[in-house]
């Protein structure tokens, strides 16, 4: 790789699609014309190129100042369109359905800490860091999901938005038989670090995030509605079809997660001064990695029994005190935590979650929760949200503890 | 002798504004143009340049055209300012004055 084509991938790292190729034109035309000048007067270009680079200084600079302005204004662009029904509360879908399979999972890229729900980059406009959706995200086949709609009466088109020559941008956009459409971009091929380069949205190529698509669903102009936990089920309009299929199951919790990741943090900011971690799927075996290191952790199942009906979908907000944590053998006591777990009321309405403390206590507002850093005892709040959401607005209410019982 | 670094990043939106009042330009352009209008006084740091017209640019204060380079080299993004963008000059630079008058009253030990 040349300096230029390096510069330009350090200074763009993290920005996504168009806005991305946007910067790398900018900023090679800016490179360019100050390496014109610098031969001129008698330098090589080699040379000329390596002076205009150092003259625009550390591309760090550029990448905190663009991600802070573009990336984190589209991570949290979940329109307002995007409404979720909780499973079990509304009626039986009464037009086919589909499933679309060959869905897989991966780890995000680049975050330090991938049990944390949110990662930090530095924000243009204010001294606080802004917080980026820091998770697993799971996978949908394209072809898959184009054999999966096409019979449906979408429209499904795809072309090559620009040729980068490391790599393509690739759009797509549905056409539904209402009317409306959902478009989204993504990268094709493999650029020259071997992944993409937006830290929050990371792509496998011929497959689509589940949190692209949702946000290029919200786009459409018709009810989006979604039912069901393990392979949800979508309707938009009168379209409907499921996610996941028996072989390649989509676990409600992940789906859950990524669509009601804006608006709990938002409910959530208010009360945690410290990260707010979010169970990883494989939370049973107790362990995972912080800043790349593996890590042990003490972790006690409870069980409680609820008023609530069967299959609602609710979020257990738990903090604690203290986290003993192991690592690198060395026995280490994090400071205090918030962490969410979603999960589903059972047939006999007892809900089971996953907790750091031995000891719980419940609270009916998540205030309340900011006193357990001082008594040594994890504070538990559980939200429900509304049959029919709107993820743009305030969805979750607490559970009165009184409803429970052990 | 060149501005402190912090003066010249809280006024950098005024600075960017004042320029482009003049004419729709380029990156680089503006750098050049900050350089001979104030015989050198304001000297951006050319990285921070373009995140700050980026975020102008969604604020709705300037407005971004890609056009083809008059030399044969790639394109060149060309700022120009909105109508949104004048209005806000105005502001920010009746708040300047305020600020500059409120300074003179003080060296002067009035208020």
């Amino acid at each position: 790789m040349n300096p230029l084509e390096r510069y330009l991938e350090q200074a763009t790292k993290g920005l996504w699609g168009k806005k991305k190729l946007e910067v790398r034109e900018e900023i090679t035309a800016h490179i360019l014309e100050r390496a014109y000048k610098h031969e001129v007067s008698g330098v090589a270009f080699e040379i000329a190129v390596s002076r205009a680079i150092e003259e625009l200084g550390d591309p760090k600079t550029i990448r905190r100042g663009m991600i802070g302005v573009h990336t984190m204004p589209n991570v949290f662009k979940i329109s307002g369109f995007l409404t979720i029904a909780a499973a079990g509360t509304i009626a039986m879908l009464s037009v086919s359905s589909a499933q679309v399979t060959g869905t897989t999972r991966v780890p995000i890229v680049q975050c330090q800490n991938p049990a944390t729900v949110f990662f930090e980059v530095p924000s243009s406009s204010s001294s606080k860091p802004t917080q980026i959706p820091c998770e697993s995200l799971v996978w949908l086949e394209i072809s898959s999901l184009r054999k999966t709609l096409e019979p449906l009466g979408v429209k499904f088109e795809e072309w090559v938005q620009a040729d980068m020559g490391t790599y393509k941008l690739m759009r797509y956009r549905l056409t539904f038989p209402e009317g409306g459409t959902a478009t989204w971009q993504q990268e094709a091929g493999i650029d020259d670090y071997g992944s993409t380069t937006n830290p929050a949205i990371p792509y496998l190529p011929g497959f689509v995030s589940v949190h692209t698509l949702v946000t290029a669903l919200a786009q459409v102009k018709a009810p989006f509605t979604m039912s069901g936990w393990d392979n949800p089920t979508l309707r938009i309009g009168q379209i409907a079809f499921q996610i996941g299929s028996k072989e390649t199951r989509i676990l409600g919790q992940d789906w859950y997660r990524i669509a009601l990741a804006a608006p709990l943090y938002k409910k959530l900011q208010g009360i945690t001064l410290a990260p707010i971690f979010l169970d990883s799927p494989n939370y049973v075996e107790k362990s995972a990695t912080l800043a790349g290191f593996p890590i042990m952790y003490r972790q006690y199942t409870h069980q409680i029994r609820t008023e609530l009906p069967n299959q609602q979908i609710v979020v257990v907000v738990e903090r604690t005190a203290l986290r003993e944590i192991s690592l690198n053998n060395k026995i280490q006591v994090m400071p205090s935590s918030t962490r969410t777990f979603i999960t589903t009321v059972r047939q006999d309405g007892t809900i089971e979650f996953p907790s750091d403390a031995k000891n719980i206590r419940f609270v009916d507002n998540l205030k309340d929760m900011q006193s357990s850093e001082n008594n040594g005892t994890g504070a538990i709040a559980v939200l429900k949200f509304t049959n029919q959401m709107n993820l743009g607005s305030e969805t979750f209410t607490a559970v009165p503890s009184s409803k429970f019982s052990k | 002798m060149k501005p402190d670094a912090n003066l010249l990043k809280g006024n950098l939106d005024l600075i960017l504004l004042e320029i482009l009042e003049a004419a729709p330009m380029y990156g680089l352009e503006i750098i050049n143009e900050a350089q001979s209008r104030t015989d050198g006084y304001f000297d951006f740091k050319e990285g921070s340049l373009y995140p700050a017209l980026h975020r102008l640019e969604q604020q709705g204060l300037l407005k971004a055209e890609f056009m083809d380079s008059t030399t044969g080299g790639p394109r060149r993004k060309y700022y120009r300012l909105t109508d949104k963008g004048s209005k806000t000059l105005e502001q920010k630079r009746s708040e300047w004055q305020r600020f500059n008058r409120a300074i003179e009253a003080l060296r002067g030990g009035t208020t």
